[in-house]
């Protein structure tokens, strides 16, 4: 199985642990990732999607048609850049804009087919290995574990722009299913599909209103099923639960701190990769006290 | 006595959003679904989606110029999956950013993301090699590193509207 690999920018320089668990867990299970050459930003909602319908376009299928070039499809680890390139395809189903994008990739010798779809890394363990074959890479199961999941907005909705989906986007299974193949146990919780509050902005226009997010979300945890961990596969949700929670526990709204990790990164340590190759230094004696 | 009743012309608004991707906005019915699911709605801003598609479908341009909901937009997707219209309000939403924009009220973050872009190619970039190579991966094959493909996103930046709003580096 061979994957182009979409970095985006978030994962490479802000969390280049999650990209290290992702790149080790899919070596483990024989899924070859190819590097996209000359890609660039996706480009992520708050900057030329806001701005441009065209340039958007141009950038997401220009990123498309690299992968498009190598005859793969693409996987990225970042719900944003999910949501982004799949959002773009969608658009250029219609010929029109598919034209205008081409005029002006045609300009340096690109040209956008349509032919690659964008998956998230989440839907190779779910839907492209085999659910037995990732139960034997298991060497350490999880015991006694309630994991919180969080499974973000951007990988959810909408599903007319997706080609793997859940069932009912409001009671999302892929993530619940993929926490309990490693022996932990995922219980519902009210919030569980509520919004991060970082999405692409409310975080930066008012921090009253982000923090209102993360706020309701742990009290909901807490109180209804107490977990020992949160996991997520959104690198834009697992910055905003750690710093907020920080900043939280500062201003002495909240008295606890849930650890947050993103889904590669336990897999990695269950699988048996050294936990020092998948986790930060900071975070990682938090971690290892609650799995262990 | 005569009366004279000076009639101000109003843009069509629902051609000028439709225009910059908010086909939809004409099939709203106001039935408020899209709200019902909203982060944006839920934190409390004061011009929830389905109220500023109304001043759209009117023709009032002033609000819509000034408000800063549309800024807050998470991207989520919920009201594409629930609206019964297929109005799709996100694009909607976006529509009114880009409305925004060619009025010159461009968010900060906007304009500094797009301005990194434009320079790097990223819209998040900092040099972390030495953190990236304790880790064992490799360098980031992206544009940042590769002029000729730089160079492609800025064309591409170059040769649309944005060009026109005065934010791009020189």
């Amino acid at each position: 199985m061979r994957f182009g690999f979409f970095l985006g920018c978030q994962i490479p320089f802000l969390k280049p642990e999650v990209e290290a668990s992702i790149r080790k867990v899919m070596s483990v299970l024989g899924v070859e990732l190819l590097d996209l050459e000359g890609y660039s930003c996706c480009p992520t909602w708050m900057s030329v999607p806001s701005l441009d319908l065209n340039a958007w376009l141009a950038i997401s299928a220009r990123n498309l048609a690299i992968a498009e070039n190598l005859g793969v499809d693409v996987v990225t680890g970042c719900s944003n850049c999910f949501s982004v390139l799949n959002h773009a395809i969608y658009l250029l189903k219609d010929e029109r804009r598919r034209f205008d994008v081409n005029r002006i990739l045609s300009k340096f010798g690109k040209f956008y087919r349509g032919t690659s779809k964008v998956y998230h890394v989440l839907h190779v363990f779910s839907d492209f290995v085999d659910m037995r074959e990732l139960k034997r890479k298991i060497k350490y199961p999880l015991k006694d574990l309630t994991v919180a999941i969080h499974p973000g907005c951007q990988l959810l909705w909408p599903t007319r722009v997706m080609d793997v989906r859940e069932e009912n986007p409001f009671y999302p299974e892929k993530l619940k299913n993929l926490v309990e193949i490693l022996g932990a146990k995922a219980p519902y919780y009210s919030r569980l599909d509520y919004c991060c509050g970082a999405g692409t902005s409310v975080a930066y226009i008012d921090y009253e209103k982000s923090s209102y997010f993360v706020l309701t979300k742990l009290e909901s945890m807490k109180e209804e099923i107490d977990p020992d961990i949160i996991v997520t596969p959104c690198s834009t949700c697992l910055i905003q639960l750690e710093e907020m929670q920080k900043r939280l526990k500062k201003d002495g709204k909240i008295n606890f701190e849930i650890p947050v990790v993103y889904y590669t990164q336990l897999l990695a340590i269950c699988m048996g990769i050294p936990a020092n190759e998948v986790l930060k230094e900071e975070s990682m004696k938090k971690i290892l006290e609650v799995i262990r | 006595m005569k009366y004279v009743v000076k009639v101000e012309r109003k843009r069509n608004l629902v051609e000028v959003i439709s225009n910059l991707g908010g086909e939809g906005v004409s099939k709203c019915i106001q039935c408020g679904s899209c709200m019902s699911v909203c982060p944006v709605t839920l934190v409390g801003f004061d011009y929830p989606n389905k109220k500023l598609f109304k001043f759209v479908q009117m023709g009032e341009e002033d609000p819509l110029l000034s408000d800063p909901s549309p800024w807050a937009c998470v991207a989520c997707g919920r009201c594409i999956e629930v609206c019964s219209q297929d109005v799709n309000p996100f694009s909607v939403y976006f529509a009114l950013r880009r409305l925004q924009v060619r009025g010159f009220r461009i968010h900060p973050l906007a304009k500094e993301a797009v301005g990194s872009i434009y320079e790097s190619g990223h819209a998040i970039f900092v040099d972390n090699s030495e953190e990236r190579e304790k880790f064992g991966l490799p360098e980031v094959s992206s544009a940042a590193k590769s002029k000729k493909d730089l160079n492609e996103i800025r064309e591409i930046l170059r040769s649309s509207d944005i060009s026109d709003l005065g934010i791009l580096p020189r």
